[in-house]
């Protein structure tokens, strides 16, 4: 009975009543500063990566190139393997384009390159010892997708290099160096 | 008596403490969301300026590597594979010495070499990107005057000009735009710093050394995104053509569609 008296005074809430309209700004303040700091961690996430990926491919493209002569696949070839060495947090391809093929075209040759190993034939390529041998480069990092070209993100850049290449026959080959540009693909 | 009646309003104090925490934690939310919008810009622009001055230097880089025909011609995969065993190469570099060494200047037939290479260099970048490449003595790199070689590489509408694509867009795809080299002998000094250079926006540069006749020369390369200023644009219109920069057209490269 008395219970029941003391809901029934004028003026009178309650414990939590009283203060019931101080408590719709503190939630709303307090559902403003999770989200605003989700959005800003989550931003501050994203730009880390994106710019830890840029660092990545100007290092691994540093390294590809050198001083920006390639003297023969075999070259390539070694370069692509110490930097295979180290482990990095991304995948990336890269592949020599002989600067008059259509460079345009070379995330639609990466995304081939990964699904069905078609190099197309756009990518420069070695074949006088009997077998192509392109100036390619791939890193996977383990449990990573291939590169399908339809990824989230994805960064793409261009490099020019001079390239020997062979001519003439495997007796007598000729050495011409051509400009040429390494394509680069770094993805997650 | 006024006292009186506020402490006897239930709540107030509460309601002012809750507007005073929602008015700081707005500021702190105002706080982070410019970080969030701000934070990474300095460096991604530092990485991309990185990207450019590197592709600039390594063009610079290329240009002194490759192979190119006695006669300048530029040498390509494929006419490299088909060229018989009497084809005679040479340096690019070498053809600019030997030419310099014969005639004191880089004569019109070498700057077409070079422009051919700076094209295959470039062409990733070509539908976007303006350039100057330009041979000049070591200690006169500022005077133009002294220039050994600059050319000037622009965009030009080449074919079916005329008519305004707004009002015609079905016209729009006739349109062909080239690539448009010009050799010039600048009359006036620092023309390039006084007419161009102010008015293209940012500008990456690379600049290499380069010995003739026992001589140093700066090899320089600045490159812009495209940009329509009149002094670029009125090269090819004769009698609108700046004076100073005194120019004349060595190459045209029409895009290859498809």
């Amino acid at each position: 009975m008395k219970f029941k008296k003391s809901f029934t005074q004028k003026g009178f809430i309650g414990p939590i009543g009283d203060d019931l309209p101080s408590l719709v700004p503190i939630v709303t303040a307090l559902l403003l500063f999770f989200t605003i700091f989700t959005i800003t961690l989550n931003t501050y996430n994203t730009k880390n990566l994106e710019i830890t990926k840029q660092v990545e491919m100007t290092s691994v493209a540093r390294e590809l190139k050198g001083d920006s002569l390639i003297l023969d696949v075999n070259q390539f070839d070694t370069k692509c393997r110490s930097t295979k060495l180290k482990k990095y947090p991304y995948n990336f391809m890269t592949a020599i384009y002989p600067s008059e093929k259509d460079i345009s075209k070379a995330v639609v040759d990466f995304a081939n390159i990964a699904s069905s190993a078609d190099f197309g034939e756009n990518i420069l390529k070695d074949s006088l010892l009997g077998t192509d041998e392109y100036y390619f480069c791939s890193y996977g990092k383990i449990g990573s997708k291939a590169f399908t070209g339809k990824e989230k993100s994805y960064l793409v850049r261009y490099y020019p290099v001079a390239v020997a290449v062979r001519s003439g026959d495997s007796k007598f080959p000729q050495y011409i160096i051509i400009p040429s540009i390494l394509a680069m693909v770094v993805w997650e | 008596m006024i006292f009186d009646f506020l402490t006897e309003q239930k709540g107030q104090a509460a309601l002012v403490d809750s507007l005073f925490f929602i008015a700081i934690v707005s500021t702190i939310c105002t706080g982070l969301f410019y970080f969030a919008i701000n934070y990474g810009l300095g460096p991604e622009a530092l990485l991309n300026s990185f990207y450019s001055s590197d592709f600039a230097m390594d063009s610079l880089k290329v240009i002194t590597y490759i192979n190119v025909m006695r006669d300048g011609t530029p040498v390509s995969l494929e006419s490299a594979s088909t060229a018989g065993p009497l084809a005679e190469y040479d340096y690019l570099l070498a053809l600019m010495k030997e030419d310099f060494a014969q005639n004191n200047s880089i004569g019109v037939d070498t700057q077409i070499a070079i422009s051919n290479t700076l094209y295959s260099v470039l062409r990733p970048f070509d539908d976007s990107i303006d350039y100057i490449f330009y041979i000049s003595k070591e200690s006169n790199v500022a005077s133009s005057a002294k220039y050994l070689a600059l050319i000037i590489a622009t965009h030009e509408c080449t074919a079916n000009c005329s008519g305004n694509i707004a009002e015609n867009p079905g016209g729009s795809s006739a349109r062909e735009v080239s690539r448009v080299f010009y050799s010039c002998q600048p009359t006036v000094n620092k023309v390039l710093e006084s007419k161009i250079f102010p008015n293209v926006g940012k500008i990456d540069s690379s600049y290499g050394k380069v010995n003739l006749n026992d001589s140093p020369y700066i090899m320089g390369l600045h490159t812009w995104v495209s940009k329509r200023i009149a002094v670029l644009t009125e090269l090819s219109v004769e009698g609108k053509s700046d004076p100073d920069l005194n120019c004349s057209q060595i190459l045209t490269k029409t895009p290859q569609v498809g």
